[in-house]
C-alpha cells in the first residue's frame, strides 16, 4: 500500500508540475466558469423544467379551475407529474414523501374547503410544499406562488372583492424561493467537462507517455504490480478531479452566490460516475493509441463531438433529429443532466435510469475494450 | 556452452537453458545457454538486433520466454516474478523516469517498491548525484541521468545487477566514472550482468564474455580467451593516399579499407611487414601513421560473423 500511496503522490506532482496540464486541467474549467458567468450571470433560468404535483382537495369548482390556470400560466415551464382528487392522510403523506424524495421539485395541495372559502370571500390559504435549499424545488414553488397570487387577482377582478382572495403557505421551507440563474445551470456542466477533459486527455497523456519512453516498463521491473501501477494513477486522478470539482463549486458558490448540494449523495454518484466514465474514456484511447501524438488526435476526436453535444454549457433541447440521437448516446447528455437533476437544478428530458445506464454502458465498453488492447510493454 | 572458471565450484547466481523468444515470425532469441557466477561480471555482446535486450528483458522479468529453463538465486523460476525482483536491480537501456519529478523523489518512490533497501542519499553520494537532489529529472544530462539510473537499480541492494548499455551515448569521462562505480561494486561481491556494444568497455571490465549474433550465443570465455581462440595474428594498420588494388591483390582476403586508413591482417608480422614496406619503397607509396596493433574483440566479433559489432 505504501508503494501505492507514493505513487499516487508522485502522479500528483507531475500533475502539478506540467504546465499545459495546469491551464488546461486546472485553470480552464474556473475560467470558463467566470467567463460564462460573468457574460450570462444575470440571465435567470426561467425556462428551467420543473416537475409538479396536484392536489386537488376541493370538491368545487374553483378547485379545477385554478388547477386549468396553472396549466396555462406555467405550463411551458412546468411539467404536472399528477394531479390527484380528494384529500386524505395517506394521499398527503405520499405526496409529501414525494418532494422529500426528490420525485417532485414541489407539489401544490388546494384544500377541501377552496370553492366555498372563495365564494364567501374569505381568504384561503395554499400549501406549497418543496423542498429546502434546492434550486429546482425554489424554482417550482416561486412559480407556483406566483401563479396563485396571479390566480387571486384575477379572481377579485372578477368578482369586485377587496380582500386578498387566495394566499401561498409554503411549507419546508429553508430559504427565500428563488429562481435558478444561468450559473447554477452551467456550474455542473463545467464540473463535468472538467472531469471528462482530465480523464480523456490526462490518463493518455501520462499513461501513453509512460509507455513510449520507458517510464512504466522502469516501474515494472522492480516488484511493482501493473495493477497496482493503474490503481495509484486512478486514485491520484481521482483525488485531483474531486479537488478540481471542488475549486470550481467554490467559485460558484463565493464568486455568485450558487447553492448546490455537491456532498448530496446522488450528486457524488453522479460525480463518481463522471469520473469513472471518462477515466475509462482515457484507458480506452490510450489502448488505442500506439504514440503520445496518436493519443491526443484520438482524445480530440472524443472530445469536440461529446462536448458540443453533451448540453455542458447550454440547453439543447430543439436540435434536429440526428442530432437528438446523438444527444441521447452521448454519456456527457446523461452525467449532465443527472447531475443537475440530482442537485435538484432541472426535470430530466431523460428518465432517470438512462442518466445512468448510458454513461454506465461507455464505462463497461471502454474498459472492456481497454482491457483487451492494452500491451503494457508493447509485448503481443 | 563453455565453463565459466571463475568461481569454480562456487553455485552460479543464474543459468538459463535453451532460452527461445519469438516475435512472431523473428526468432529473436534462440536456444540461448549460458551461466553466470556470484561475485562476477558477465558481458553479452551483440550487435543491435543480437537479441541480447530481450534475453536481458525475460530475465529482468519484463517478458515472457516462449521455451527454455531460467534458475535464478539456486531457484528454477519459470518466469521471474516479484520475489526475483526484489532481489535484483536493473538499468534498462530505454528506461526513463518521470521527468517532473526531483531526484529524490524519484529514488524515495522506488525505494518504497522494496521491503528493504539502502539509504537514497548515500547512494547519490555513491553516484556523484548529492548536490543534484533536488533538481528536476528533466534537467539532468544524459550522464547524469544515467548515474540516476545506477543508483536506482542500487536502492535495494540488489545481489545481481542487470546493466542494459549501462553507457550508451555517454562521454568518455561519464563512462569511465561508471566503469570505476562497478568495478568498486564486483569488490563488494556483488554480480552485474552487462550488455553493451562497446568493445572497450567488455574487455576493461568483464570476468566472462558472450558473444551473441542473431538470437543465438556464438561464443563465450574471457576476454583474452576470446581473443586468443578467435582473434587474427596481429594487425598493421597505417593510411596511404594512393590507389591499394595492387596491395589487395598481394594480400588477398586480409587487407580492409576504412577511408584513407587500411588495416592488414597478418600471421607472420616480420615476414608481411617486410613484404608491405618493401612494395611502398618500390611503389613509391606513402605509408602514414603506421601502427601495429593486437587484436581485440570487435575484431573477434569481425572474424566469427564478418560483421563489426555496431554495424
Amino acid at each position: 500500500m505504501k508503494a501505492v500511496l507514493t505513487l499516487a503522490a508522485a502522479f500528483m506532482r507531475t500533475s502539478l508540475r506540467e504546465r499545459n496540464a495546469l491551464f488546461w486541467f486546472w485553470l480552464f474549467p474556473l475560467v470558463l466558469l467566470g467567463l460564462l458567468g460573468a457574460i450570462f450571470g444575470a440571465v435567470e433560468r426561467g425556462e428551467l423544467h420543473v416537475d409538479i404535483a396536484l392536489v386537488n382537495g376541493d370538491s368545487g369548482p374553483l378547485g379545477h379551475e385554478l388547477i386549468g390556470f396553472l396549466h396555462s400560466v406555467i405550463g411551458e415551464n412546468a411539467r404536472f407529474v399528477y394531479i390527484q382528487e380528494g384529500n386524505g392522510e395517506e394521499r398527503l403523506a405520499s405526496v409529501r414523501e414525494d418532494v422529500e424524495e426528490a420525485r417532485v421539485h414541489a407539489a401544490l395541495l388546494i384544500p377541501p374547503e377552496f370553492s366555498r372559502q372563495m365564494s364567501a370571500g374569505i381568504p384561503t390559504r395554499i400549501e406549497i410544499l418543496y423542498r429546502r435549499g434546492e434550486a429546482g424545488s425554489s424554482t417550482a414553488a416561486s412559480l407556483l406562488a406566483e401563479a396563485l397570487e396571479e390566480f387571486g387577482r384575477n379572481y377579485l377582478f372578477q368578482s369586485g372583492g377587496l380582500a386578498k382572495a387566495v394566499e401561498a403557505q409554503t411549507c419546508l421551507v429553508g430559504g427565500e424561493a428563488r429562481t435558478v440563474s444561468y450559473v447554477e445551470f452551467v456550474l455542473p456542466g463545467v464540473i463535468i467537462m472538467a472531469f471528462f477533459i482530465a480523464g480523456i486527455f490526462n490518463v493518455p497523456n501520462a499513461i501513453v507517455f509512460a509507455k513510449e519512453v520507458g517510464i512504466l516498463k522502469r516501474y515494472l521491473a522492480t516488484p511493482l504490480l501493473s495493477w497496482q501501477y493503474f490503481f495509484a494513477f486512478f486514485l491520484s486522478a481521482l483525488f485531483l478531479s474531486l479537488l478540481q470539482g471542488g475549486a470550481v463549486w467554490a467559485l460558484g458558490r463565493f464568486a455568485f452566490g450558487t447553492r448546490l448540494p455537491l456532498l448530496r449523495p446522488a450528486s457524488l454518484a453522479f460525480l463518481l460516475l463522471a469520473f469513472a466514465t471518462s477515466v475509462a474514456l482515457g484507458l480506452l484511447i490510450s489502448a488505442l493509441a500506439h504514440t503520445h501524438q496518436g493519443a491526443m488526435a484520438l482524445a480530440n476526436l472524443f472530445n469536440l463531438p461529446l462536448q458540443f453535444l453533451g448540453g455542458l454549457y447550454f440547453p439543447i433541447t430543439s436540435l434536429p433529429k440526428p442530432l437528438q440521437i446523438l444527444m441521447a448516446v452521448n454519456p456527457l447528455t446523461h452525467l449532465a443532466e443527472g447531475l443537475r437533476a440530482a442537485l435538484g437544478l432541472s426535470a430530466r428530458t431523460f428518465p432517470a435510469w438512462a442518466n445512468f445506464l448510458v454513461p454506465l454502458l461507455w464505462l463497461g465498453v471502454s474498459v472492456f475494450l481497454a482491457v483487451r488492447r492494452i500491451h503494457i510493454l508493447g509485448e503481443t | 556452452m563453455g565453463v565459466n572458471p571463475v568461481n569454480f565450484g562456487v553455485p552460479p547466481i543464474l543459468r538459463v537453458r535453451d532460452l527461445r523468444k519469438a516475435y512472431g515470425q523473428i526468432l529473436a532469441v534462440n536456444g540461448v545457454s549460458f551461466t553466470v557466477d556470484a561475485g562476477t561480471i558477465f558481458s553479452l555482446l551483440g550487435p543491435n538486433g543480437a537479441g541480447k535486450t530481450t534475453t536481458v528483458e525475460i530475465l529482468e522479468g519484463l517478458r515472457l520466454p516462449d521455451a527454455g529453463e531460467i534458475e535464478l538465486f539456486g531457484e528454477e523460476v519459470q518466469r521471474v516474478g516479484r520475489t526475483q525482483k526484489a532481489r535484483i536491480g536493473v538499468v534498462l537501456q530505454d528506461g526513463a523516469f518521470e521527468p517532473l519529478l526531483r531526484v529524490h523523489e524519484v529514488l524515495n518512490l522506488f525505494r518504497s517498491f522494496f521491503q528493504k533497501g539502502q539509504d537514497p542519499a548515500a547512494l547519490l553520494e555513491l553516484v556523484g548525484l548529492a548536490d543534484k537532489a533536488r533538481a528536476l529529472v528533466k534537467t539532468l544530462s544524459g550522464g547524469q541521468k544515467q548515474r540516476l539510473a545506477l543508483a536506482i537499480a542500487l536502492l535495494n541492494d540488489p545481489e545481481l545487477l542487470f546493466l542494459d548499455e549501462p553507457t550508451a551515448g555517454l562521454d568518455p569521462q561519464a563512462r569511465r566514472h561508471i566503469w570505476g562505480i562497478l568495478e568498486s561494486l564486483r569488490a563488494q561481491g556483488k554480480t552485474i550482468f552487462l550488455t553493451t556494444h562497446y568493445m572497450e568497455e567488455a574487455e576493461a571490465l568483464s570476468d566472462w564474455v558472450c558473444i551473441m549474433d542473431h538470437g543465438k550465443i556464438i561464443a563465450e570465455g574471457t576476454p583474452r580467451e576470446l581473443v586468443s581462440r578467435f582473434g587474427p595474428a596481429t594487425f598493421v594498420e597505417f593510411e596511404t593516399p594512393t590507389a591499394i588494388s595492387p596491395l589487395s591483390t598481394c594480400f588477398a582476403g586480409r587487407l580492409r579499407q576504412d577511408g584513407e586508413r587500411m588495416s592488414l591482417e597478418v600471421e607472420d608480422l616480420g615476414r608481411d611487414l617486410s613484404a608491405l614496406l618493401s612494395w611502398a619503397a618500390e611503389q613509391n607509396v606513402p605509408l602514414r601513421n603506421l601502427v601495429i596493433r593486437q587484436p581485440n574483440l570487435e575484431d573477434v566479433f569481425l572474424s566469427l560473423t564478418g560483421r563489426r559489432l555496431r554495424d
